[in-house]
């Protein structure tokens, strides 16, 4: 096993791929830290970079853009009062009211320490986590797949925004997309109206950049135009703005953050903007001055910082050992594996072992060279802030033209892109949310397969499947997430004003 | 209208989908012998997106008499940019083939600068025209000559 590690450290430190990491940060905290692009949509555009390089190179470029993306939002939480990611609202209660004190290079500098010290705690949490979760999920039989995969799509939906039939009619619109093309195990075709260019059904990029990156900007071409942000620079970063005394003082809200953070990342459809709100409520609970919250305290901002960026790492958790992804951007962290001819999941740790540690390896350098990146950087990302909308999406949507063509070379997945991106803007105008229809697309196929595989093991009795006690058991929670969903809605229609 | 209507024009909109890919499992081949056909699923997705979608509408139409919204403010949304940016869109990606990439993106980035800029003075015009070079030329540089990404390169091999 050190073997393996010493050999993947090797790759991973080749100049070529610390320079593709150091890439990844910067482009990822650039579209974390721009209002209007997101971590998600960076991670999206990313992956056409990834098609000529080995596995290891495109999966540690696009690790990096993770965790330069979910960390970026801080910098303009702070200094603009506007959260650049969904995942830094919490940031800004603290970070805000201090740049208005004058204390911008404070609130930075906490921020950035506490970005860096959630995302490691995650990824300590995902290295002793994960490989014995693979050795168990390795038990798992066909009906146990379709069973967790079945109770992940059940959650997502559950926890979505809004309606709840929407959000379920969402997934199950995701699964029915799947099935244009050849069906699995036979490989007859199915929905392809007699379209050859149907065959091989949609591709997973096509769909993912169009719902996140194509409907963006064609959401954001309807919103009054603005030129870009005036940014102040005229703040001083010394060291990192806290002292060892505070330090120590707020070890106790970084680890129950972290915590909270890392639980958060590991339940389907949740992510860092849930964690960064959950966590900063659990710090202000907490807390023997609560009314102090708001009003730029530096316990504030560690807790949501702490609490979303170690979403990271736990949601890293249930796509490796699994093959499930929590959210959008471990969907599109799957689509990367996918795109080099792996499948995510327990045979992972044992087939591609080197892979393995060669992405643990690399989100840790990640992690550091974000730290650098935000710390020595942070005047270069302040001043892109400054780079007006009309010019930047017109780029987004030419890099979505390259992503979803330069795979396969075929004009019908730039078709498919642009259908994608009108659905997309399309569920966003009538709120329907859009991470079940892209789990939906992502595990219909496993959902699918395993299903058959099952029902064809058991001679077609489903009920076989109460024999398994891991399947019964997933089976059991998806219909208390079902039970949750309907008391969810009835609680929303009850509570709504008239 | 959205926030009055939404659920309900969308819930009509996906049962009319749901139910045209009802209508089409019957084309699915199905091997005689199989416990579980290839149309197995695709039954099981049409029963349930009917039900759902049904109860979409049905959902809208009891809001609607309970005098509830969609939810949400009625963002306002300027609709010229929306249709320019969908009409240019359509364009760039109908002509990437025959013009190629070159060609086709220079000039989609220039007229979609151009509709989403809040200015466009005669400065301003010609400052898009050299961006939309630039832009092109390093996007063109990085994939092609970077990435080894194939473009297209259109009759003019551009």
């Amino acid at each position: 096993m050190f073997d393996v590690f010493l050999s993947a450290l090797v790759l991973v430190c080749a100049p070529k791929v610390i320079a593709l990491m150091v890439g990844g940060v910067i482009f990822g905290i650039v579209f974390g830290a721009i209002p209007g692009l997101t971590a998600t949509m960076g991670v999206a555009l990313g992956l056409p970079l990834t098609f000529g390089m080995s596995p290891l190179e495109g999966l540690s470029l696009m690790c990096s853009i993770f965790v330069g993306g979910v960390s970026g939002g801080l910098i303009s939480a702070i200094l603009l009062r506007i959260p650049g990611t969904p995942s830094s609202i919490a940031t800004m209660f603290d970070g805000a009211p201090m740049t208005e004190r004058g204390e911008a290079g404070r609130a930075l500098g906490i921020g950035i320490a506490y970005s860096f010290f959630g995302t490691i705690l995650s990824l300590l949490a995902l290295v002793f986590i994960a490989p014995p979760l693979a050795e168990f999920a390795l038990k798992f039989g066909p009906f146990d797949y379709f069973a967790v995969t079945l109770l992940a799509l059940t959650i997502i939906a559950s926890l979505s925004e809004g309606s709840m039939l929407k959000a379920l009619f969402s997934g199950m619109f995701g699964i029915a997309l799947t099935t244009i093309g050849a069906a699995p195990i036979d490989g007859y075709p199915r929905f392809t109206f007699g379209l050859d260019s149907l065959d091989a059904g949609f591709d997973i990029l096509s769909v993912l950049i169009g719902l996140y990156a194509v409907a963006e900007v064609i959401e954001m071409a309807g919103q009054p135009a603005g030129s870009g942000m005036k940014v102040s620079t005229k703040f001083k970063l010394r060291g990192l703005g806290f002292s060892l005394k505070e330090f120590v003082d707020q070890s106790w809200n970084l680890i129950r953050s972290s915590v909270i953070g890392i639980a958060i990342g590991i339940l389907p459809g949740l992510g860092g903007a849930t964690s960064n709100m959950l966590a900063y409520a659990a710090a202000k609970n907490a807390s023997k001055t609560p009314e102090k919250f708001g009003t730029g305290i530096m316990d504030g901002i560690v807790a949501a910082e702490a609490g979303s960026t170690a979403s990271v790492g736990g949601a890293l958790i249930p796509l490796l050992t699994l093959g499930i992804p929590g959210e959008a951007a471990t969907a599109l962290m799957l689509g990367a594996f996918m795109i080099h001819g792996i499948t995510p999941g327990p045979l992972l740790f044992t087939n591609h072992a080197e892979l393995v540690y060669g992405i643990f390896i690399a989100l840790f350098i990640a992690s550091f060279i974000m730290l650098a990146a935000e710390y020595w950087g942070i005047r270069l990302f302040v001043y892109l802030l400054g780079i007006p909308k009309h010019v930047l999406y017109p780029v987004v949507m030419v890099l979505s033209v390259i992503g979803s063509f330069g795979l396969n070379n075929r004009i019908s997945d730039v078709y498919a892109l642009l259908i994608f991106g009108l659905l997309g803007y399309g569920l966003n105008k009538f709120k329907y949310p859009l991470a079940p229809l892209v789990l939906g697309f992502i595990l219909g196929p496993i959902m699918e397969t395993n299903l058959r595989r099952g029902l064809s093991f058991a001679r077609g009795d489903f009920m076989q499947i109460f024999n398994r006690p891991i399947a019964t058991t997933f089976l059991v929670l998806t219909v208390l997430a079902v039970i949750l969903c309907i008391y969810k809605e009835f609680k929303r229609n009850m509570k709504e004003p008239v | 209208m959205i926030n009055k209507y939404g659920d309900i024009i969308s819930g009509i909109f996906f049962f009319l989908l749901a139910v045209v890919y009802t209508c089409d499992i019957s084309s699915i081949q199905i091997k005689a012998a199989a416990t579980v056909d290839a149309a197995f699923i695709p039954r099981l997705l049409a029963v349930s997106m009917l039900v759902l979608s049904a109860l979409i509408v049905v959902n809208g139409v009891t809001r609607l008499r309970r005098g509830l919204t969609n939810g949400g403010e009625a963002a306002s949304v300027l609709l010229k940019p929306v249709l320019f940016t969908l009409l240019l869109l359509f364009l760039y990606v109908s002509l990437l083939e025959t013009a190629g990439f070159s060609i086709s993106t220079v000039s989609y980035l220039f007229l979609q600068v151009l509709v989403l800029s809040p200015r466009r003075t005669g400065r301003d015009i010609l400052w898009f025209a050299v961006l939309a070079v630039g832009l092109t030329l390093l996007l063109r540089w990085l994939f092609v000559n970077l990435l080894m990404v194939m473009l297209p390169e259109g009759i003019l091999f551009l």
